[in-house]
């Protein structure tokens, strides 16, 4: 196997991965990995050696999604069932555990440009610059997500952690026999 | 009196990512343990961090299906497209 056939298989975990957490549908994001691959090893030729072949492959990949988008007129994040992550670590910590799995359920509310920039750069490593590159957009548009894309996920969690003053109220009337 | 200039969102943003220089992070660090509240909100912040890199984590050890290792390996037939559940 040729040095850039090598790079591309080396990135493989990484693009299915991040085509797993982007859909919450484990089929279609492998179905889209294929698609980005078939694209990637025609194109082998184009990626030059020594640049990032993960940001490259995520262009491609966000290409295909976008292409897919277009041709099939829906959204290709909406839910289709099933949970991008329903196989969660098992931590050695309870609370840990059921934390784990409330991020994981906050993050397939974020909007899918949400969920890209947070991917890119806190999971996959790329820098603001390539994340930039591979979204086409400016590098300010980059960090605006991802902040907002911060926020979105705690307010989430919070409001899921902080007691519903509703249901407090609901409570003190049954106690009251309201 | 303020002795320090304060910190930016692009600080907590760099220190989320570990991209703050030494002498920086130090000037985080001290504001940080003055400010309670921000620093709850960063402990939450990188927190969530954790968990979602801990799910990626996992996924990451999930063996590569045979259908993709099968397009690569092969480089002289044309890649077969194949889509689910066809």
């Amino acid at each position: 196997m040729d040095t850039r056939r090598q790079a591309l298989l080396d990135e493989l975990p990484r693009l299915r991965r991040y085509a797993r957490m982007l859909l919450n549908d484990p089929a279609h994001a492998d179905d889209l990995v294929q698609d980005c691959l078939v694209r990637a090893i025609s194109n082998l030729d184009r990626w030059q050696l020594g640049t990032n072949m993960r940001a490259w492959l995520f262009t491609i990949m966000r290409n295909v999604l976008f292409n897919d988008l277009r041709r099939a007129r829906r959204s290709p994040f909406l839910d289709c069932g099933g949970d991008a992550m329903d196989t969660v670590p098992v931590a050695a910590d309870q609370e840990q555990r059921m934390r784990v799995l409330d991020v994981d359920k906050a993050f397939t509310l974020l909007p899918s440009a949400h969920k890209e920039v947070f991917l890119l750069i806190a999971v996959e490593g790329l820098d603001y610059e390539e994340a930039a590159q591979v979204l086409g957009v400016p590098v300010g548009t980059v960090k605006s997500r991802l902040s907002r894309a911060r926020s979105d996920l705690r307010a989430t969690l919070d409001k899921s952690e902080k007691p519903q003053p509703q249901d407090d109220d609901f409570a003190e009337r049954i106690r009251r026999g309201a | 009196m303020k002795l320090r200039p304060p910190i930016s969102d692009d600080d907590i943003e760099a220190l989320l990512l570990g991209h703050l220089s030494p002498g920086r992070l130090f000037l985080v660090e001290v504001a940080l343990a003055e400010q309670p509240m921000l620093r709850d909100r960063v402990d939450a912040l990188w927190a969530d961090q954790d968990a979602l890199r801990s799910i990626a984590e996992d996924l990451l050890g999930e063996p590569v299906p045979a259908r993709f290792l099968a397009l690569l390996d092969d480089s002289a037939m044309p890649p077969v497209r194949r889509r689910h559940g066809t």
